[in-house]
């Protein structure tokens, strides 16, 4: 069973295991590291750390303003990633700046705070994860609910097999509400005071990356799979009661034509002179 | 002027997209049977197994004959589940499922009926014979598929178990002279003729379809789609059911002379059928599961495999119905015809109109010649009464 971030008690090391170093890409200062971490979902989160000293002037943004600066290598580095399903967010956070997509990361700031910094990276990074395989899930619930509906309305077709299917999906409607349950603390968490360096990074990141909005859409998306798949089932299990009535009932009309056939039988043989 | 075998309702299964080849095999060895059989029977009076007499009642039949009209009513209902299966999925409504199978029931009732006058002339035309069993096997089984499947094989086993009684209650052997059914034209002997007595009545015979209708959702995977469940089909616990019906039709027999009246039917033989005993249902359907079984493992695979058998069995399969009738007319009306101008007694031939070699090469050949006649008439379109059933009743 593997432990995340949401099940974890608040003390511990982020969930993310393993640190298994990466080449790093060209035109970045030797000092850079490139590390991989896997999250909590399994899927993995590939981290740069660029150390560079503290500057006295304002907070660089993280944008395209000429060939060869590190800022564009790291912004081209995290935003290649081929799996990429969100748009890379970046933040300045001071004199630091942090880039991050869906896979990858990269912090540039200086080496006293890259280790903070790469915590609370690799906290936010576990927690989107967590959601967003979530919100998967949910989809693809969502994606059935008209087809059980369809299916619990029509009383002909008895399939044992799809009861059992019916039964699973609610089970599964119910896992992905409780794991979104489970979720909605790290989505929601509030602000700490006096605020650190990897609370704020944390806090923007979800603001950026929209966790509140998705983990409420997902969470309406759960209980609506949710309830249709309880009401699907229930239906079923109603059909299966009536359906063993029906029975029963057809049992007994045969049992009547055939006594009644019977009696037909006996009624003609004592007319016939044979 | 026995019908030892049914014609099947072939075109259901025509309306499929993928036939099940192992149907067709089927089917097609019993239609095979079924010539061979009446050839034999009608034309040279040989009843196999050395066995001198007549055709008909508490006679020990031989048992490639027995198994023809059982293996055609039992498919009847195989083909009637995976056609209602694939119509369903079609989408085509309920009521348009009911109005059809009614018609092709009624269809059927009423060619059987106009068989039976033509063939074996006006005074046999109640003798109920196999195309109105299956007339009224569809309609029953119109009302069977509204029942849980449970409740059709209760139905069945029901039928099979009442039918020595009936038999016995209404005095069967009195019905029968000389091993055929003798009927008088009264509303109780028609009745008691299509119930109990006649050659193919409802008890217990209408007990293949209903079973081939409950079975074959357990035998053929489900739908008349390709056969994805092969190689489930053919497993041990599944055969278990069939093995017991043999078991138990061969028990039967063991304790025939100890088992009262009401169970034998007064009749002196364990395995029969005319009337169709106990035993005898038993056995013939344990036995056509498992060939059945066995053939949906060896043909109905997602590789074909015996093309060539099953390319020639197809159309056999196909057209039966046509063949059940054409072989008839082929062979009974030259007897009465012959017999009418060389004595003016229609049946004078009947059963000593040739040595058995020759009855026998003339199904070989009748066979051979409806084969060819029916991939001819496949491909050149010519009407057939099955499509004259669909174009009717469709």
């Amino acid at each position: 069973m593997i432990t995340t971030a949401r099940d974890r008690p608040p003390n511990q090391p982020p969930a993310a295991v393993g640190d298994n170093s990466l080449p790093v890409p060209l035109g970045l200062p030797a000092a850079a590291a490139c590390s991989t971490r896997r999250l909590s979902t399994g899927e993995t989160l590939s981290l740069l750390s660029i150390p560079q000293p503290e500057s006295d002037g304002p907070p660089p943004i993280m944008t395209p303003v000429g060939p060869g600066r590190i800022e564009d290598v790291v912004r081209g580095w995290v935003s290649g990633v081929p799996s990429a399903l969100h748009p890379t967010v970046f933040v300045p956070l001071y004199g630091c700046q942090i880039a991050w997509t869906a896979g990858r990361a990269a912090v540039i700031g200086p080496p006293e705070r890259l280790d903070q910094l790469d915590v609370a990276l690799v906290e936010f990074a576990d927690l989107e994860a967590e959601l967003r395989a979530a919100e998967r899930r949910a989809a693809t619930l969502l994606d059935t609910v008209e087809g059980d509906v369809a299916t619990s309305l029509s009383l002909e077709e008895h399939s044992p097999a799809r009861g059992t299917e019916l039964a699973g999906r609610h089970r599964e409607a119910v896992a992905v509400g409780r794991r979104l349950a489970l979720l909605a603390p790290g989505v929601h968490a509030a602000l700490i005071h006096p605020p650190t360096l990897a609370s704020q990074l944390g806090e923007r990141l979800r603001d950026r990356a929209r966790l509140v909005e998705r983990h409420e859409f997902a969470t309406q998306r759960a209980e609506l799979a949710e309830r249709v798949a309880e009401a699907c089932g229930q239906r079923a299990f109603e059909a299966g009661i009536a359906r063993r009535q029906i029975g029963l009932e057809w049992a007994i009309i045969v049992l009547l034509v055939v006594q009644t056939a019977l009696m037909v039988v006996d009624l003609l043989s004592q007319r016939t002179t044979p | 002027m026995i019908p030892a075998a049914a014609p099947v309702c072939s075109a259901p299964v025509a309306a499929a997209p993928a036939r099940q080849a192992s149907i067709d095999v089927l089917r097609a060895v019993a239609i095979a049977l079924m010539v061979v059989v009446h050839f034999a029977e009608n034309l040279a009076g040989w009843f196999g197994a050395g066995e001198s007499g007549f055709a008909g009642i508490h006679r020990t039949w031989w048992l490639p004959t027995g198994f023809g009209a059982p293996t055609f009513t039992f498919l009847t209902g195989v083909s009637y589940r995976l056609w209602l299966d694939l119509q369903r999925r079609r989408g085509r409504s309920e009521v348009a499922i009911a109005k059809g199978t009614i018609r092709r029931g009624l269809f059927l009732i009423g060619l059987g009926f106009a068989f039976n006058v033509l063939i074996w002339l006006p005074e046999d035309v109640f003798n109920w014979d196999i195309l109105t069993l299956i007339g009224c096997g569809l309609l029953t089984l119109e009302a069977a598929r509204r029942m849980p499947d449970a409740v059709v094989v209760f139905a069945a086993a029901l039928i099979v178990a009442v039918a020595p009684a009936l038999r016995a209650v209404v005095g069967y052997t009195t019905y029968w002279t000389q091993g055929y059914f003798d009927y008088e034209f009264t509303l109780a002997d028609v009745a008691l003729g299509g119930l109990v007595t006649g050659y193919f009545p409802i008890f217990p015979w209408l007990a293949y379809p209903l079973t081939g209708y409950a079975l074959a959702p357990r035998l053929m995977g489900h739908g008349a789609s390709p056969p994805d469940a092969v190689g489930q089909a053919w497993n041990w616990p599944r055969c278990l059911p069939a093995f017991g019906l043999v078991v138990a039709a061969w028990l039967a027999m063991l304790a025939w002379p100890a088992l009262p009246p009401m169970v034998t039917g007064n009749a002196t033989e364990a395995w029969t059928m005319f009337p169709a005993s106990t035993a005898y249902v038993l056995g013939t359907l344990g036995g056509v599961v498992l060939a059945l079984v066995g053939l949906h493992r060896l043909l109905d695979g997602a590789r074909p495999r015996y093309r060539g058998l099953v390319a020639w069995a197809a159309p056999l399969s196909r057209h039966s119905l046509s063949i059940y009738l054409l072989h008839h007319a082929v062979h009974v009306w030259p007897l009465w015809a012959v017999g009418m101008a060389t004595s003016g007694e229609p049946t004078a031939l009947w059963q000593v109109a040739m040595p058995i070699g020759w009855a026998l090469g003339l199904a070989a050949a009748f066979l051979v010649g409806a084969a060819v006649c029916c991939r001819w008439a496949e491909r050149r379109g010519v009407p057939t009464v099955e499509s004259l059933m669909r174009w009717i009743c469709d």
